[in-house]
């Protein structure tokens, strides 16, 4: 019977070993002479929906940024750059903002683009039955177009973000004459003016762009993006490794070994760069414990967040001070965070009222005893062992927190329903620093600011910081802001996380920018090329 | 035999109305779902006004008992609705990854009987011995062994190291290529993913059928074959494997619904675009009709895999039969 078993073994490896000769030449190097370069990067899924209008997901807008057009992007720098509008002016009072759309744009189907797109996609962010996102087109009044290359903005009152606001990517009005606009198939196969066509997304699989020659600033020099979807971060590694894709992030605890190969560093082309992201655990006010900043203070001086940046996610992070990345507008750099200091923490709680026995034991104030609950996204690696670190320290400065692992409908819901006492997650910070969503009184201005946190100097500033046209203004401002808020602490700001990738090494012309990831600002991918003597290089394996 | 068939298949309907029903009254309770639909993490959140726009759209806002109604004469016209989330049918985004799925717990389903039933057959004859002893516990050892460990592992080792199998994913060879080519090379993506769904299940079925197996080698009539001078190799497979068979072709109706059950850690790492990570997807998504649709997917399938096996058993066992005349 074992004998009989063996056979079959070996006829199966044999039938592989056939059918892996059968198939050696790769698959790049087989149709290299029909389709070109390809860059191939790996995505954690698949797109919702290719709404470029509804989608909120990452993948969604890496997506549209190849496909379709805004009228403004942000530069190398992080400064507004014209995209799909050639030149832009605003009026004497900066109420009314004009934009000149390019001459001679046509959508990838042939017909031309004009005003009236962008006039389409406008009032389709504003329709409430698509439920779009757009909190940056609040202060808009009115959007006319004149003629066709034309397009005229009056906002309701002056503002620095006037022209943040038009970074969307435009849609083509004539594709959406009939039926539902949110289940029309346009969205399973978009047609835009941008650098890539869509040519093809198998669900579960990969997603396929191909290069527009009539691209209005010259056609790229890639042929073909094709991004893989590939869930785990761990295999997409491996898969850089076996030359299925080009393109891949590094574990943290790869980086150190992999950066000081040679053979790693031939092959590959490593960036590393701080996100526009930053990692927080926010503070209820509205709770007995975090009323009080001394209280919220405690917090951050109680948590070792150089040391988790150095170990746990080997230097990966820049501590912050508050929501300013380094790289943004007005960033004070002089204003230091606080550092791990739990002596300092337990002054300041006993000064607040929460003290404990000489001997040790739970803290209490007025016979409570300070215990709370933080919120975390589920299968979150990072947010996991900072909440387990948070946790062991304030233990020993007699505090309970227990940690509950949510995903994120439910914690989104908690943080609206103003229903929990602390939580972790982060933000996405814009090119633009301004940070009154997350902390103005208002809830109008800032829908983001769950803790309830209210100060009038803070209110006031940043009013004025949206309307501080004069950038040394503007510089004093935040710089106020930044100080008031390093006081309140009414987050504990974790860190700006740093990325670290890795680009196939036949890419050339790709570069970190002040933007960060070399596929995120604009010309961006557009100046990627592979050089012709490296266009056959065949896979490694 | 056909008043069998009749009453098993009335008595699907009371019991896939229970599944569906309490599946929608749990789904209810379910927080976040307007929150799923116009939320994203690492943003700011979503207006009041932009949330009570979402719970209009969808009828949140309507009574469960007229939704759940809704939702039922929907399926009793074989229309599972729409994805919330994708806005794409729902049977559309079921089969995309239900072949997948199919294709994989298939094949890992038949590497498992495959090698357990020969072995199985095998130990049973020569209990007692080294190999059997050695055998068994080597399967022990693999059942103990987390799968996704080995799915790291067999990918490190198999396709970075040796290049001998691909990574992950379907595979994707060009339409062009012969149907011989692709169908390799899906077999080769296929290999890594069925091993690590299948050797966990190979102690168990090994056991299984040998333990089936030695009950039937001491019945009386196999020793009278014996006596007759059948040779064991007849004896084993052709006698005792033919009765010892029943309990086996139970456990092959209960694991009908295993064909499209999926691993959501397995089709994580390989990249398997299948049914348990939709599933997964769809929860942490809140995506009511898909949830709703694969659950009443896997009832129906547990419900029919239950009704087979009774069929089968009836089939392998003539007694079965002929009680029912």
């Amino acid at each position: 019977m074992a004998n009989r078993l063996g056979r079959v073994c070996c006829l199966l490896a044999a039938a592989l070993v056939w059918v892996r000769c059968e198939t050696r030449e790769p698959p790049r190097a087989r149709g290299l002479a029909a389709q070109g370069v390809a860059f191939t990067l790996p995505i954690d899924s698949d797109p919702a929906t290719l709404n470029f209008v509804t989608g909120t997901d990452a993948w969604q807008s890496l997506v549209a940024r190849f496909v379709a057009d805004s009228l403004v992007d942000e530069g190398e720098e992080l400064e507004p750059v014209p995209r799909l509008a050639s030149s832009w002016e605003f009026s004497e009072d900066r109420k009314v903002l004009t934009f000149h759309l390019r001459q001679g744009v046509r959508w990838h189907d042939g017909l031309p683009c004009t005003a009236r797109d962008v006039l389409f996609t406008y009032a389709k962010l504003r329709d409430p039955a698509t439920h779009a996102r757009a909190d940056f087109l609040q202060d808009v009044a009115g959007v006319t177009a004149p003629d066709d290359l034309t397009l005229r903005v009056v906002y309701r009152e002056p503002t620095v973000l006037a022209l943040d606001a038009w970074k969307f990517p435009i849609l083509a009005e004539h594709l959406f004459t009939r039926g539902d606009f949110l289940a029309s198939a346009v969205h399973q196969s978009p047609v835009g003016t941008g650098p890539f066509r869509f040519d093809s997304w198998k669900h579960g699989r990969e997603i396929v762009l191909s290069a527009n020659r009539d691209y209005f600033l010259g056609a790229p020099r890639l042929d073909r993006i094709i991004l893989k979807i590939i869930p785990s971060r761990a295999t997409q590694f491996q898969a850089l490794m076996t030359g299925e894709i080009d393109w891949s992030s590094i574990p943290p605890e790869e980086w150190d070994a992999r950066k000081s190969q040679a053979e790693f560093r031939r092959r590959y082309h490593l960036f590393e760069y701080p996100a526009l992201y930053l990692y927080y655990i926010a503070w209820n006010e509205k709770t007995p414990f975090f009323a009080d900043a001394r209280v919220r203070n405690a917090m951050t001086l109680s948590l070792d967040r150089a040391g988790y940046v150095r170990k746990a996610y080997r230097g990966g992070g820049i501590v912050a001070v508050t929501t300013f990345h380094p790289r943004q507008f007005g960033f004070d750099p002089e204003l230091l965070p606080l550092p791990h200091d739990p002596e300092r923490a337990a002054v300041l709680l006993d000064a607040a009222g929460w003290s404990r026995n000489p001997g040790g034991g739970p803290r209490r104030r007025a016979g409570k005893r300070f215990r709370f609950e933080l919120l975390i996204f589920q299968e979150n690696p990072v947010q996991e062992q900072i909440a387990a670190l948070l946790q062991e320290s304030l233990s020993r400065l007699g505090i309970e927190m227990e940690i509950r692992a949510l995903d994120f409908p439910a914690l989104l819901d908690r943080l609206h329903r103003h229903d929990f006492e602390a939580a972790f997650s982060g933000w996405s910070l814009t090119p633009d620093p301004d940070p009154t969503p997350f902390f103005h009184s208002d809830p109008a201005l800032g829908p983001s600011n769950y803790v309830g946190y209210s100060d009038a100097e803070i209110d006031r500033l940043l009013v004025e910081g949206r309307h501080a046209f004069d950038p040394s203004k503007r510089r004093e401002i935040y710089r106020r802001v930044q100080e008031i808020l390093a006081r309140d602490q009414p987050y504990t700001f974790l860190f700006f996380p740093i990325q670290r990738v890795a680009l196939d090494s036949r890419f050339r012309g790709a570069r970190v920018t002040a933007a960060g990831s070399p596929l995120r600002a604009f010309p961006g991918i557009l100046s990627w090329y592979v050089p012709g003597e490296l266009r056959k290089r065949p896979v490694q394996p | 035999m056909a008043g069998f068939l009749v009453r098993r298949i009335l008595s699907v309907v009371p019991t896939l109305i229970g599944i569906t029903l309490i599946t929608f009254l749990l789904l209810e309770k379910l927080p976040g779902r307007e929150m799923a639909l116009v939320g994203t993490p690492g943003a700011g959140l979503p207006s009041v006004r932009a949330l009570e726009e979402v719970r209009r759209a969808y009828h949140f806002d309507e009574p469960v008992a007229g939704r759940y109604a809704h939702w039922v004469l929907r399926l009793a016209r074989w229309d599972l609705g729409e994805s919330m989330l994708e806005h794409r049918p729902v049977a559309e985004i079921i089969a995309d990854a239900a072949l997948p799925s199919f294709l994989l717990n298939f094949s890992a389903l038949l590497l498992a009987f495959a090698v357990s039933i020969p072995l199985g057959v095998g130990w049973a004859r020569r209990r007692g011995t080294a190999s059997e002893r050695a055998g068994a516990t080597l399967f022990l050892l693999l059942y103990a062994f987390p799968n996704f460990a080995a799915a790291l592992l067999l990918q490190q080792a198999l396709a970075v190291r040796l290049g001998l199998l691909p990574l992950q994913g379907l595979g994707g060879v060009s339409e062009e290529a012969g149907l011989l080519v692709r169908a390799g090379d899906f077999l080769r993506h296929l290999a890594l993913p069925a091993l690590c769904l299948s050797y966990g299940s190979l102690a168990y079925l090994t056991r299984f059928t040998r333990a089936n197996l030695l009950e039937e080698i001491g019945r009386e009539y196999l020793i009278a074959a014996r006596a007759r001078g059948l040779g064991e190799r007849l004896l084993a497979w052709k006698h005792a494997l033919r009765n010892a068979a029943i309990p086996l072709l139970t456990l092959v109706g209960l694991l009908i619904p295993a064909l499209l059950g999926g691993s959501v850690l397995i089709e994580t790492i390989f990249s398997w675009p299948g049914l348990g990570r939709l599933y997964f997807y769809s929860l942490t998504n809140r995506d009511f009709p898909v949830i709703l649709a694969l659950t009443t997917l896997a009832a129906l399938l547990t419900l029919g895999g239950s009704f087979l096996s009774d069929l089968l058993y009836a089939i392998a066992d003539p007694r079965l039969r002929r009680e029912e005349r």
